[in-house]
């Protein structure tokens, strides 16, 4: 324990970079060694040409003033022991009578090499100048083994020494250079000047760099056990040494630190990982591989020691017949073997001692102390970086302070949360840099701080919610949790805060506790109506008056109750999107007399300003008057004083209904306008007394206006009133309007309806008259001449038309088919449902053309034939290709549809039957689904993306059960045909049914 | 018509529940008055000094609680008998209530016959016959 002691002093002294400390403890290093030791001084000793100087680093108290200085042996390299004072008077000027009796023991402090390898400039330290350790003794002095052991001391201590010496210097220099740079700076030198001193000083600043390097490198093992193994192959005298380490499986060895006197330049060292079967042969060593003149130690297995020889014979190219003698000692630690010292030396004569021994022992527990300090060392860096990558990857913010509370670190999320500067809160007590208060802004009293509770319970606090100021000012609610620090002695040495922002969830919090308090208002003050006078009504004997009074108070707000669950029902279903509304083509009049009617008795405040002529809306007029009620409702409450309320309503750029209501109330604060429309938000509490409502109104209003294809917003000015405007869509009656040329794509209508019909048709007269006939079905319609208008229409379009009604022959350079193969091979526009409209020519197949049947297997032959007839009708020739990969089948359909006079091919596969079917154009597809490679399915979607097979009918054949997006694939992927003179509303309406699922 | 023995202040902006306080206490020989805001509450209480006040919580330009602290907190109007109405219904106004220094607090919808039944028991032990 003694020896490992000694060994942590020592690195601690090597890690150490201040002179009279070293010295200091070496001294007390030396004592520790040696009972006998009276007192001692550490020195410094310059001398240049003229003079000599002696400063003293640190020094005994009993030791003898100027003893040292009047040495004669001042400059002397190597140790020097003096056993009797007395017996030496040459070397003793002037010593007192007292210390006639002691010894001395000189030490200088020699360092063999520059310290720093990497540096250009030698180390001054040993330019004329020597560190010393003179020791007294009582007379007759130590063992050998003791000076020996202080001998060693002083060679660690010159590292340590040297090192921090050389930082001082260093850092000297640099200050020195910086007031220089200071003045260069005022004196005004020249940009090259600047720039030279500037390049100077980074030097330096590498070269203090790198002393801080070598000094961490104290415990960089490599370094401290190469440092190990020189010293001790220069003290025993040997010719080389390593130092090897076990892996932890103690299946590879490692050199770690090697050095030869003979050969100082050796290869790299080296890691040898040992085979089962180089294992196996271990006990069949030669010659070659074994060490000279070696004792198998006790403490290592013996496996590891062949191990170790094999190789370090080739590393030193030694060989079991070479003369001289090699030591082994264990490197342990706890009991658990770490490696090896290996000690070598060629002379014949070199016989290891006993002591030899011993002393390896001694340095081989300081080399595993350095072992463990480095693996601690490692394992707290790692901790330390896994720690360092935690705290900057959370999204929490964290803090640590010291014991007063000022910041000493924060992790990036810390300062996300804060939006402060790392600058503006370091050093600063924390609760004043986040400037944190009680939840409603009211300071804390220090002892409730969290900091302070978890300092007093050593313990960390629960979650609290305070408020922090932002760095830009913005108040901030943050759930804070503080926990002390406390170092391996359990002393506490400073708080950890965590922190997160729930500013959002708060208000969330708040809102729906507001939201439950006022529902639970609003339901009960009806409640208490109807409930107090029915009772009165079943308690009391009543005239017919009082209990007419009554009743109508109880129906009136029963009704009210009714209101407000419709409000909370409307807002639920609109935001699940299952509102469904009922779109008509309905007057701005007719919207707004109902409206007016509920505000009868408020009617001569509310003037409207509504030109005649408007067009018609196209809207859900129940949902409208909801709105504009619930619009004017607020107005007139925000005017408490009895203010105008206007109504506008005027046809905008965009061809939209603008609706205004104005008021010059009240006003709403700017803060609140962003908000107004979120569901139960109130200006604040104190309107809410004022205004009574559900705080749902503004909400379901947007959702009513949005869902029209509109805008709602708002205009307003505190303490001026507010503006609250929306847009409607209007129904479009004069369709020429739209009949835009070619050129001028800007004036393209705009779909604004899911109910939108698109027609593309070429004849205006005749698009017109498919318009009227849609109209009376309850749709809405926008007319184009061209497949290039329709796509560029679409392609701007937000919302997609319920169905497209396309002519074949259109204006412009594409035709029906161009757009269709478009459509069809669109992926967000394959959806939609074309019918196709077409002149009746020679090439028309029939109704159905184009379209897709589907049958399931196994198939029923009548209904086969019938589906065939279906959509081969009228048709001579009726040939017919059978896509399907079953032979069996293919040869069923062959015999049974050629005796019904159909001409048949067939196709084994998905890519033959698409060949056959663009080569012979055939009247019909019957087409099976589950085919290997291409499935029916790519075989459809190429059969309708190609113009020469795009109107081929198909009928589906499968065994497949049918997933409902297949279903709705198959379904969408089919054009519906109609013959022109066969437009009648019924018939338009029929298909509409068919493409769209129904008219409601 | 007895002679009225005691005054009775109703506060409430909701018409109806006026009505229905109104309903509930105009066959005992009270004199009634009423207010429709937390100003009028404020100003009637202080001119007219009614023995006890009906008093609703949620009224536009005073609320309640504002009420009953003034009234509370002045000694011209101190004794007189607060009965706090609420539909809020949460604790928190039962706890505002009674920080405010309203002496009795009940939560709407109530029954009639209860409120008449404290109106009654309140202003027995107040040494004002009912």
């Amino acid at each position: 324990m003694q020896t490992e002691n000694l060994a942590i002093q020592i690195l601690d002294l090597l890690g150490s970079l201040d002179l009279n400390y070293i010295a200091t403890q070496t001294l007390l290093l030396a004592h520790a060694q040696s009972n006998h030791l009276v007192s001692g001084q550490i020195a410094l000793l310059q001398w240049d040409a003229t003079a000599s100087c002696y400063i003293k680093l640190a020094s005994d108290s009993a030791f003898p003033a100027d003893f040292a200085t009047n040495l004669k042996f001042s400059s002397t390299p190597e140790p020097i022991f003096v056993p009797h004072l007395t017996a030496e008077p040459t070397l003793v000027a002037g010593l007192s009578p007292e210390l006639a009796n002691q010894s001395l023991f000189w030490i200088p402090l020699r360092q063999t090499k520059p310290l720093l390898a990497a540096s250009n400039e030698p180390p001054a330290l040993f330019e004329g100048a020597l560190l010393v350790i003179c020791l007294q003794f009582e007379v007759e002095g130590p063992a050998q083994t003791i000076l020996d052991n202080l001998t060693r001391l002083g060679s660690y201590v010159t590292i340590a020494l040297a090192k921090a010496h050389e930082y001082q210097r260093v850092a000297n220099e640099y200050s020195k250079l910086e007031a220089m740079r200071k003045t260069w700076n005022q004196l005004w030198f020249t940009v090259e000047d600047k720039q030279k001193a500037i390049e100077r000083l980074l030097a330096r600043n590498q070269a203090l760099h790198d002393i801080g390097l070598a000094i961490n490198s104290s415990l960089d093992l490599k370094e401290v056990l190469t440092r190990i193994v020189n010293e001790t192959v220069n003290m025993l005298g040997v010719t080389r040494g390593a130092i090897a380490l076990w892996s932890e499986d103690n299946h590879n060895i490692r050199i770690l630190a090697e050095h030869s006197t003979n050969n100082p330049t050796q290869q790299d060292l080296t890691e040898i990982s040992f085979s089962d079967e180089e294992d196996a042969n271990l006990d069949r060593l030669d010659d070659a591989n074994q060490l000279p003149g070696l004792n198998f130690p006790s403490d290592i297995s013996h496996d590891a020691v062949r191990r170790l020889q094999r190789l370090l014979t080739r590393y030193w190219k030694l060989h079991a017949t070479d003369s001289g003698g090699t030591l082994i000692t264990a490197v342990r630690w706890q009991k658990q073997t770490l490696g090896a010292i290996v000690l070598n030396h060629p002379a014949p004569d070199r016989n290891f001692s006993k002591e030899d021994h011993d002393l390896l022992t001694l340095i081989a527990g300081q080399a595993a102390v350095a072992i463990e300090n480095a693996r601690l060392f490692k394992a707290v860096t790692d901790e330390r970086n896994r720690s360092r990558a935690i705290l900057n990857s959370i999204a929490d913010g964290v803090f640590t302070t010291d014991l007063d509370f000022k910041i000493t670190s924060l992790n990036p999320a810390a300062l996300q949360l804060t939006k402060h500067a790392a600058s503006a809160l370091i050093g600063r007590v924390y609760s004043e840099a986040l400037g944190i208060s009680d939840r409603d802004g009211k300071p804390i009293i220090s002892e409730a701080s969290p900091g302070f509770q978890a300092i007093k319970f050593r313990a960390a606090t629960e979650p609290r919610i305070f408020q922090i100021k932002l760095a830009n000012g913005q108040p901030a609610l943050i759930a804070l949790v503080a926990a002390p620090i406390t170092d391996s002695g359990d002393v506490i040495s400073g708080v950890v805060g965590v922190f997160r922002d729930v500013t959002r969830e708060q208000e969330v919090v708040r809102m729906k506790d507001e939201f439950v308090s006022l529902v639970s208002h609003e339901l009960r003050t009806p409640m208490a109506s109807v409930l107090g006078f029915s009772e009165l009504i079943l308690t009391r004997k009543l005239t017919e008056s009082k209990l007419k009074l009554y009743v109508e108070t109880i129906h009136k707000e029963a009704q009210r109750l009714s209101n407000l669950i419709g409000d909370f029902l409307d807002i639920q279903r609109m935001e699940a999107g299952r509102q469904l509304y009922n779109y008509i083509k309905v007057d701005f009049d007719t919207v707004l007399r109902p409206v007016l009617d509920i505000f009868t008795t408020q009617r001569e405040r509310i003037e409207v300003n509504v030109p005649e002529n408007l067009p018609p809306l196209w809207a859900d007029p129940d949902r409208i008057v909801q709105t504009l009620t619930n619009l004017v409702s607020n107005a007139i409450k925000y005017s408490p004083n009895g203010g105008q309320v206007i109504i506008e309503a005027w046809l905008n750029q965009d061809n939209m209904l603008e609706i205004a209501v104005k008021d010059f109330g009240l006003g709403i604060p700017q803060e609140a306008q962003g908000q107004l429309f979120s569901k139960f938000y109130r200006v604040d509490n104190t309107d809410r007394r004022e205004i009574g409502g559900t705080g749902l109104g503004l909400a379901i209003s947007r959702e009513i206006i949005e869902a029209h294809g509109g805008k709602i917003w708002l205009d307003s000015e505190l303490g001026h009133g507010s503006t609250f405007t929306f847009t409607l869509p209007v129904k479009h009656s004069n369709p020429h309007k739209l009949l835009g040329l070619p050129q001028i794509a800007q004036n393209l209508p705009r779909l604004t309806n899911s109910r939108t019909v698109l027609i593309v048709e070429d004849n205006a007269s005749l698009g017109r008259l498919i318009g009227t006939h849609l109209e009376e079905g309850g749709f809405y319609y926008e007319l184009v001449p061209s497949a290039e208008q329709a796509m560029q229409l679409l392609e701007q379009a937000k919302i997609l038309p319920a169905t497209i009604v396309l002519d074949i022959s259109l204006a412009g350079s594409m035709d029906g088919w161009d757009l269709l193969i478009y459509l069809k091979t669109s992926p967000h526009l394959a959806t939609i449902p074309v019918i196709i409209s077409t002149v009746q020519d020679n090439r028309v197949r029939g109704l159905n053309l184009g379209q897709v049947a589907y049958l399931s297997k196994p198939l029923n032959t009548r209904k086969l034939i019938e589906a065939i007839n279906r959509v081969t009708i009228n048709h001579p020739q009726r040939n017919i290709l059978v896509v399907d990969d079953d032979a069996n089948l293919r040869q069923l359909l062959k015999e049974t549809l050629t005796q019904q006079d159909f001409v048949v091919a067939t196709a084994a596969s998905g890519e033959q039957g698409l060949k056959l079917a663009a080569q012979n154009r055939p009247d019909l597809v019957i087409l099976d689904l589950m085919m290997p490679r291409m499935d029916g399915f790519q075989v459809l979607a190429h059969l309708r993306s190609h113009r020469e097979t795009i109107n081929i009918p198909v009928v589906i054949v499968s065994a497949k059960e049918l997933t409902p997006a297949e279903r709705e694939y198959l379904h969408n992927g089919l054009a519906f045909f109609l013959t022109k003179s066969e437009y009648t509303p019924q018939r338009i309406r029929q298909l509409l049914e068919h493409s769209i699922g129904g008219v409601e | 018509m007895k002679q009225p023995s005691a005054t009775i202040l109703i506060a409430d902006d909701e018409d109806a529940l006026r009505l229905l306080a109104y309903e509930t206490l105009v066959d005992e020989s009270y004199e009634i008055l009423e207010a429709s805001d937390g100003n009028e509450a404020l100003e009637v209480a202080q001119s007219q000094h009614p023995v006890l006040i009906l008093l609703d919580v949620a009224m536009p330009e005073l609320t309640g609680f504002e009420v009953c602290q003034l009234l509370k907190g002045d000694p011209a109007t101190a004794d007189i008998i607060i009965i706090m109405l609420t539909a809020h219904g949460q604790n928190s106004d039962r706890e505002q209530a009674q920080a405010s220094g309203a002496d009795h607090f009940m939560t709407k919808p109530f029954s009639p016959a209860q409120l008449l039944r404290l109106v009654r028991e309140v202003l027995q032990n107040s040494g004002t016959t009912g």
